[in-house]
């Protein structure tokens, strides 16, 4: 399955979808003006991608510093469908990094973790400067 | 005006599942066979009520997301400018402290003669005027010493005015050395020099400027040129009652030309002055009646 790589902008955060490793992440901000052109073919894949596994473990990474309703609604879309994998028997794990200095972030990732079932969900404080 | 999933791309939403739950709600509900009436119109409520919540979803979402950008380009100008105010302020404090040191500067230049490094001219009379203004209301006595270096002109003939620059300020050293902590020094002007003696009455002043006229004496200047030896002539004065600063300094000028026409290094102390218990000097001319 091919891997998606897109650099940050100003609007939409870097995107590393590397299937092959069975890891993604992504990491800045989002509020990319149309998240359904930028979110929906990477949920597409992601999806299918989960579908074709019958045993892996795969990591999703996070380091967010702001992200509009819509990216959060894509975020929940991710997190619903490595759930689903994680019922049916796949290794799942969310790293959820966060600036400690950063109430928001931090309180969102434990919002998020709050429905995690079958997949792990981790919170991670960035190093200070 | 949101589109429908058959309008765009497939995989271009964010609701997918939602998209894929109505769908299934659509075929059920029109496959009606496989349901009683009953259940039949409880599914289509549900389904509606779905529908709705799904629509009203979407709106709030994008209602949040114009919000959020509202509130965080806003937040992002703000940022901005904090750092614009940020280096603006820390520009403001390096102009603070440079003016600050201008001005300590300024200052010093202003009060400061630039050859010995004691007060200049403007200053010690400055500093005479509010020292007579605090005698006054202390009653305790102030003396003043009229300092002229002996055969000055002769010396700059001589060695040049580099070296009678090096003595001016040799003078001044050891002008500043001899007198107390509170006492003022200045130099009013080329080889004239002022000192005010708070607390002093005639005959510690007399004392004073005996020591002095002897240190400077026994103090050669040692130059590229050899010793060089300066003496000394002071005019005393004691201010009296409620006479101005320039009063006290004439009759101190008085004094000190006549040290100068007695032949020069030595002390004199003004006539109108006295010591009452006279001090064992040679070089004082005390209680002189003129």
């Amino acid at each position: 399955m091919q891997s998606i790589h897109r650099e940050a902008t100003k609007r939409s955060p870097e995107l590393r979808f590397d299937f092959a490793h069975h890891r993604l992440s992504l990491a800045g901000e989002s509020y990319p003006e149309d998240a359904a052109a930028f979110f929906g073919p990477p949920l597409q894949a992601m999806a299918d991608y989960l579908d074709s596994l019958t045993e892996a473990s795969v990591e999703l990474e996070l380091r967010m510093t702001y992200f509009n309703s819509s990216s959060a609604k894509a975020l929940m879309n991710m997190f619903q469908l490595l759930e689903r994998a994680a019922a049916r028997g796949i290794t799942a794990r969310v790293r959820w990094y966060y600036d400690p200095e950063d109430d928001a972030m931090q309180e969102f990732g434990e919002d998020f973790a709050a429905d995690f079932q079958h997949s792990a969900f981790e919170m991670i404080p960035l190093p200070t400067d | 005006m949101i589109q429908s999933s058959a309008q765009r791309d497939s995989s271009c939403t964010l609701f997918a599942f939602e998209e894929k739950v109505l769908d299934l709600a659509e075929s059920l509900v029109s496959n009606t066979d496989q349901m009683p009436d009953g259940l039949l119109n409880g599914f289509k409520v549900l389904r509606d009520a779905y529908n709705q919540s799904y629509r009203e979803s979407q709106r709030l979402l994008r209602i949040s997301d114009r919000l959020q950008l509202d509130l965080h380009r806003a937040n992002q100008q703000l940022s901005e400018q904090t750092q614009q105010l940020q280096k603006l302020n820390a520009q403001l404090h390096e102009e603070i402290h440079h003016r600050k040191a201008l001005e300590t500067e300024l200052r010093r230049m202003a009060t400061t003669d630039e050859l010995t490094g004691i007060s200049n001219r403007r200053h010690i009379l400055e500093l005479g005027e509010h020292e007579i203004r605090r005698h006054r209301r202390s009653q305790r006595p102030l003396t003043l010493m009229l300092c002229d270096l002996d055969h000055f002109k002769a010396v700059n003939d001589c060695y040049g005015h580099a070296l009678g620059d090096n003595v001016l300020r040799h003078f001044a050293q050891l002008f500043r050395a001899e007198l107390r902590e509170g006492d003022i020094a200045g130099r009013l002007g080329g080889e004239e020099f002022l000192a005010l003696l708070p607390e002093t009455g005639s005959r510690e002043g007399l004392q004073a400027a005996e020591r002095l006229r002897q240190r400077l004496e026994d103090s050669p200047l040692h130059s590229s040129r050899g010793l060089i030896r300066i003496t000394l002539s002071i005019g005393v004065a004691t201010h009296i009652d409620d006479e101005p600063l320039n009063h006290a300094i004439a009759r101190a000028d008085r004094s000190l030309y006549r040290a100068k026409d007695a032949g020069r290094n030595q002390v004199v102390l003004d006539s109108q002055n006295c010591v009452t218990d006279e001090p064992n000097t040679t070089t004082t001319t005390p209680c002189e009646s003129k």
